[in-house]
C-alpha cells in the first residue's frame, strides 16, 4: 500500500529550525551583533541599502544578520519591509553640489578646482591577504578624513563652455514616475530607468556595463567626476512654507562624460551618463552610469545594436529580487505539467513506433 | 462670512467594510445585470445612494480623479468626497476615472474615455444613480458573466444613453463600464455585455 | 485629508490581508477592469511581498484584495493542499486575516491554485485565484512586451496558429501539454496559467468567477462566470485531453488528473489522483482502487 507524502508544515517548521541553526554556525563562537555589521561589513551594508531601496543601515545589518551574509536574500528582506511601509513625504532632489564630500575624483582633468580627494578606497591597494588582521587586532585609524564642502561639479565645468549636453528638468514638469507604486511600461523614460538601474542588481549592471567597454554599443566613456560624501535630504513642509531638512544620508554619484558626434539641429558636444547608489557603491554608480548612457542610444539617435542599449531587455531583467523568484520557483513542484509532457511524449513516441512497425511489416511482405 | 461643511460620515472600519462592499461590485460586475445588495453600513452625503457611496469610498483614492456630474456637483459632495477618498475632482469628463452621475442628468457617453485598444483598462467607470432597477423589461443584455441572456428594464436612463451604449460595442475592447445604483442595490454593465434595445 | 485607518489588525504591525488599503485598492480596481475586458491582462502596481516572486506573490495579491473575514480559504498548489508551497501561503493568510481554511473544494469560498483547476465542479459564488508565472501567451514567439500589446490590440494571433500548425507539421501533434492557449470570449488569446490540457476545459462556461495574477511580470486578468473559453485548435486536429493508462491506484477515479509516482528503480510505478480533496471524498464514499487500503480518516496534520 502507498501512503502520500503528508506533513507539509512540520516539515517547512523544521528547516526553518536547520537554517536558524545553520546562520548562528557553532555557537561556542561569539554572535555577531548587528553594530559589527553595520561597522565593520559596510560594503555589504551600502549594497543592502541601494538594491533594497531603504536608506536604513541597522535595518540592512540586520538584513544580512538574518540572512546569514545572502546579500540577495538581505536586499529581499528589506524589499518587503519597505513595501509595508507609510509614504509620509516625497523628499525635494538631493543636492550631490553641496555634498560634504570625502572622495572625489575625475579622470577627464589632472587637477580642477578643489582637487582630487582620494578619500577611503580599494583604489592603489595592492590586493595582499592581510593577515594582520587575523588577529583581530584595531588598526590605527588617522581619524576621519576632511570633509569638503560645495566642490564644484566637473561637469559644471565643461558647461560653461556648452561643450556638455545640459541636463534640465523636463519642460511639462510631468511628475517623476515610480516603479514600486506603477508597473514598467514602455517606452520608459530616464526617470524610470534611472530608478530601475539604482535597484538593479550590481553584477548585472556590471556585466553589462562592461559589455558597453568591449564594442557592444558604441561607447567612449571618461569618469567625468565620481564623489562620495554626505548630503541632506529636505522635505517641503506646505504648513511652514519652506523645505527642513530631515537627515543625512552617504551617496556615491557617478557622472560619465562620453562622447557625441552631434547631428543636424546639434553640434558635437559630450553627453552623460549618470549613476547613483548609497552608502560607499563605485562600482555600481559606475556601471549604472554606463547602463543609462547605453540606453539613451534612441533619444540619442544612435543605432541599437547591443544587448545594453535594449530597455526591454535591461529593464525587464534588471531586478535581483524578480530574478532570484523566478529562477528558484523552479524548485517548486512542477509535477502537474511535467505530467501532462510525459503523457505526450509517451504517445508521440507510441505512434512512432506503430508507424514504423507498419513499414517493417509492409517492407516484410513485399 | 465663511460657512463650515462639515463632511458626511463614510466607512467606520475602513478595513473590513471597503472589502465587503468590494466584494459587492465585484459579484455585480462578474455577473452583469444581477442586482446585488451591499450590504455594509455607509455614511453618505444626502442625495447619494449608499451603494454608490459604498463604491467611491471602496475604489476612489489620490490616483483617480473623480467627476461629479450635474446634480452631484454640489460643496457637500465635493466635500466628502475630498475628505474621505482624497481623490482629485476631475475638470472634464475625459479626465476621470470614476465619473458619478444621475440618470435623468446625463451626458453623451462619449465624453468619457473609452481607453485605447492597448490599454482599454483605462476607459471610465461611471457610477449611474438610477430611481429604480426594476420595472418593464425594455433590453437584452448578453455576454461574460450572463448565462444565456438576462432581460432588463431601463431603469430610469434615457434610451438614447441606452443606444449609445449598445453601439459602443463594436469598439471593444475600448470602452466604458456602468453601475447603477438604487439605495444599496446595484448592478453593473461591463463593456463586455452586447445589449439589444427592444423595438430599437 | 484623513488617512484610511487601519483598524483591523491581525498579526501585530501588519494590516489586514498583509497589504495597505491603498494598495487593496489599487488591486481592486484592476480586478474589476480585468473582469470587465475578459482575457485583458491589466497591468498593475504589484508589490513586493514576503513570499519570493514567482512563488504565487500574484495569486497572493490577488486574494490579499479580495478577501474578507467570512471567507473559508483553500490553497493548492499541484491539486493538493499539503504540498509545501501550499502550506506555506495558507499558513501566510491565516496568520494576517485569520479566516477560515478548508481542504474540501465545495466548502471554500476562494481557492487560490498552482497549476491545477479542482476536479470537483466550482459552483456560483466561489472565486478561484490563479498563481501565473508568465501571463502573456504570446511570449515564447515574441518575447518583447511592446510586440505583443500590440498583436493583443489588433487581434494578431496568426503566429499562435502557425506555430502549433508547425508542431502538427513535424509531430503530428501540437506539442503543448500545459499552459494551452485558448481564445477568451472570442477576443482575447490568453493564457491559463501553467495548467496541464486535461484543465483547460474546466475554463469554459465555469459558474465561478476566475482571477489570474502575475505578480512578477505585474498583470491581472480574468475570465466571469459563464464565459467561453476556447482552447485554439484546427479541424482536423481538434483539442483533446490526455489519458491514461490506469485508474487512480487508492480511489479508482477514472475521470481525474493522475500523478505518476515513481516506487521502485525498477519501473515499478502507480497512477494517483492529483487532487487530494477530490481523491479523499471518493475514498470516504467507498470507492477503492488496486493499491488502496480500506478508507480511514487520516489524522490531520
Amino acid at each position: 500500500m502507498y501512503v502520500a507524502v503528508k506533513g507539509g508544515e512540520t516539515a517547512i517548521g523544521n528547516a526553518h529550525q536547520l537554517l536558524a541553526e545553520d546562520r548562528r554556525g557553532d555557537p561556542s563562537v561569539p554572535e555577531l551583533s548587528v553594530a559589527q555589521i553595520r561597522e565593520q561589513l559596510s560594503g555589504s551594508v551600502d549594497r543592502v541599502m541601494t538594491e533594497g531601496s531603504v536608506y536604513d543601515p541597522d535595518l540592512a545589518a540586520l538584513a544580512l544578520k538574518q540572512s546569514r551574509g545572502d546579500q540577495v536574500e538581505a536586499i529581499f528582506l528589506l524589499r518587503a519591509y519597505r513595501t509595508t511601509l507609510p509614504r509620509l513625504a516625497v523628499s525635494l532632489p538631493i543636492e550631490t553640489g553641496s555634498m560634504k564630500v570625502s572622495r572625489r575624483i575625475s579622470s577627464c582633468f589632472k587637477d580642477m578646482p578643489g582637487g582630487q580627494l582620494l578619500g577611503p578606497t580599494f583604489d592603489y591597494t595592492h590586493r595582499l591577504i592581510d593577515f594582520a588582521l587575523e588577529a583581530e587586532s584595531t588598526p590605527q585609524a588617522e581619524g576621519k578624513g576632511q570633509l569638503a564642502d560645495h566642490l564644484p561639479q566637473v561637469v559644471d565645468l565643461l558647461n560653461a563652455e556648452g561643450l556638455i549636453e545640459r541636463e534640465l528638468p523636463d519642460a511639462d514638469d510631468a511628475a517623476v514616475g515610480d516603479l514600486t507604486r506603477e508597473p514598467l511600461m514602455f517606452p520608459a523614460g530616464r526617470d524610470i530607468r534611472l530608478q530601475n538601474l539604482a535597484r538593479a542588481d550590481e553584477g548585472y549592471l556590471l556585466a553589462l556595463g562592461y559589455s558597453t567597454q568591449r564594442g557592444y554599443a558604441k561607447s567612449h566613456p571618461f569618469v567625468g567626476e565620481i564623489r562620495s560624501g554626505e548630503v541632506a535630504v529636505e522635505i517641503d513642509i506646505p504648513e511652514l512654507g519652506f523645505a527642513v531638512d530631515i537627515g543625512d544620508i552617504t551617496v556615491t554619484e557617478c557622472q560619465m562624460v562620453n562622447q557625441f558626434m552631434g547631428s543636424k539641429s546639434e553640434p558635437p558636444k559630450f553627453t552623460r551618463g549618470y549613476g547613483l547608489a548609497f552608502g560607499y557603491a563605485e562600482r555600481k554608480a559606475m556601471a549604472m552610469s554606463l547602463v543609462d548612457r547605453a540606453l539613451r542610444a534612441e533619444e540619442l539617435g544612435e543605432d541599437i545594436t547591443a544587448p545594453a542599449q535594449d530597455a526591454e531587455f535591461v529593464l525587464y531583467h534588471a531586478d535581483n529580487v524578480e530574478a532570484s523568484g523566478f529562477v528558484q520557483h523552479l524548485k517548486l513542484p512542477h509535477h502537474v505539467d511535467f505530467q501532462a509532457e510525459l503523457t505526450l511524449v509517451r504517445t508521440m513516441r507510441a505512434e512512432i513506433a506503430a508507424a514504423n512497425a507498419d513499414v517493417e511489416l509492409a517492407e516484410a511482405a513485399q | 462670512m465663511t460657512i463650515q461643511i462639515t463632511p458626511a460620515a463614510g466607512f467606520d472600519d475602513p478595513v473590513q467594510q471597503s472589502q465587503q462592499a468590494f466584494r459587492a461590485l465585484l459579484d455585480a460586475m462578474a455577473r452583469p445585470g444581477r442586482v446585488t445588495t451591499v450590504e455594509t453600513e455607509t455614511g453618505h452625503p444626502d442625495g447619494l445612494a449608499p451603494a454608490l457611496a459604498a463604491a467611491l469610498l471602496t475604489l476612489a483614492d489620490l490616483d483617480t480623479p473623480v467627476w461629479l456630474g450635474p446634480g452631484f456637483d454640489t460643496d457637500a459632495m465635493r466635500s466628502w468626497l475630498r475628505f474621505h477618498s482624497g481623490a482629485p475632482l476631475a475638470v472634464r469628463p475625459d479626465q476621470a476615472v470614476f465619473a458619478l452621475l444621475d440618470a435623468a442628468q446625463m451626458p453623451a457617453l462619449e465624453t468619457f474615455s473609452y481607453g485605447t485598444d492597448e490599454a482599454p483598462e483605462r476607459g471610465a467607470t461611471l457610477l449611474i444613480q438610477v430611481p429604480g432597477l426594476t420595472g418593464v423589461d425594455a433590453m437584452t443584455w448578453k455576454g461574460p458573466g450572463i448565462k444565456d441572456s438576462i432581460s432588463m428594464p431601463l431603469c430610469g436612463v434615457d434610451q438614447s444613453i441606452w443606444r449609445q451604449r449598445a453601439a459602443l460595442s463594436i469598439e471593444f475592447p475600448r470602452g466604458i463600464d456602468l453601475y447603477l445604483g438604487c439605495g444599496r442595490d446595484l448592478v453593473a454593465l461591463p463593456r463586455s455585455t452586447a445589449i439589444s434595445i427592444e423595438g430599437a | 485629508m484623513k488617512q484610511a485607518y487601519e483598524t483591523s489588525a491581525t498579526l501585530a504591525g501588519y494590516n489586514f490581508a498583509f497589504l495597505d488599503e491603498q494598495t487593496k485598492r489599487m488591486l481592486r480596481r484592476a480586478i474589476l477592469k480585468a473582469v470587465a475586458i475578459p482575457g485583458y491582462q491589466v497591468p498593475f502596481g504589484s508589490r513586493e511581498m514576503p513570499l519570493p516572486y514567482g512563488w504565487g506573490t500574484g495569486g497572493m495579491q490577488v486574494t490579499a484584495a479580495v478577501i474578507g473575514a467570512k471567507d473559508v480559504l483553500k490553497v493548492i498548489d499541484q491539486g493538493a493542499d499539503d504540498t509545501t508551497n501550499a502550506v506555506s501561503i495558507r499558513r501566510f493568510f491565516v496568520r494576517m486575516t485569520n479566516v477560515a481554511t478548508t481542504e474540501k473544494t465545495r466548502e471554500a469560498t476562494l481557492i487560490q491554485t498552482r497549476h491545477r483547476v479542482p476536479e470537483t465542479p466550482l459552483s456560483e459564488g466561489q472565486i478561484l485565484v490563479y498563481q501565473v508565472p508568465i501571463p502573456e501567451p504570446l511570449r515564447w514567439l515574441e518575447p518583447r512586451e511592446t510586440e505583443t500589446r500590440k498583436m493583443h490590440a489588433l487581434s494578431e494571433y496568426g503566429v499562435m496558429h502557425v506555430k502549433l500548425y508547425e508542431d502538427i507539421a513535424q509531430h503530428g501533434h501540437i506539442s503543448t501539454a500545459y499552459d494551452y492557449p485558448v481564445l477568451v470570449n472570442g477576443r482575447y488569446l490568453m493564457r491559463c496559467s501553467p495548467i496541464p490540457k486535461f484543465d483547460t476545459p474546466k475554463l469554459h462556461m465555469n459558474p465561478a468567477l476566475q482571477l489570474f495574477g502575475a505578480g512578477r511580470e505585474k498583470r491581472i486578468y480574468a475570465v466571469p462566470p459563464y464565459t467561453e473559453v476556447k482552447p485554439l485548435d484546427f479541424e482536423d486536429h481538434p483539442f483533446e485531453i490526455e489519458r491514461w493508462p490506469e485508474d487512480c491506484a487508492l480511489c479508482g477515479a477514472h475521470d481525474s488528473f493522475l500523478d505518476e509516482v515513481i516506487l521502485d528503480d525498477k519501473g515499478g510505478r502507480m497512477f494517483v489522483c492529483s487532487d487530494t480533496d477530490y481523491c479523499g471524498e471518493r475514498r470516504e464514499a467507498g470507492h477503492t482502487g488496486r493499491m488502496s487500503a480500506p478508507y480511514k480518516a487520516e489524522a490531520a496534520e
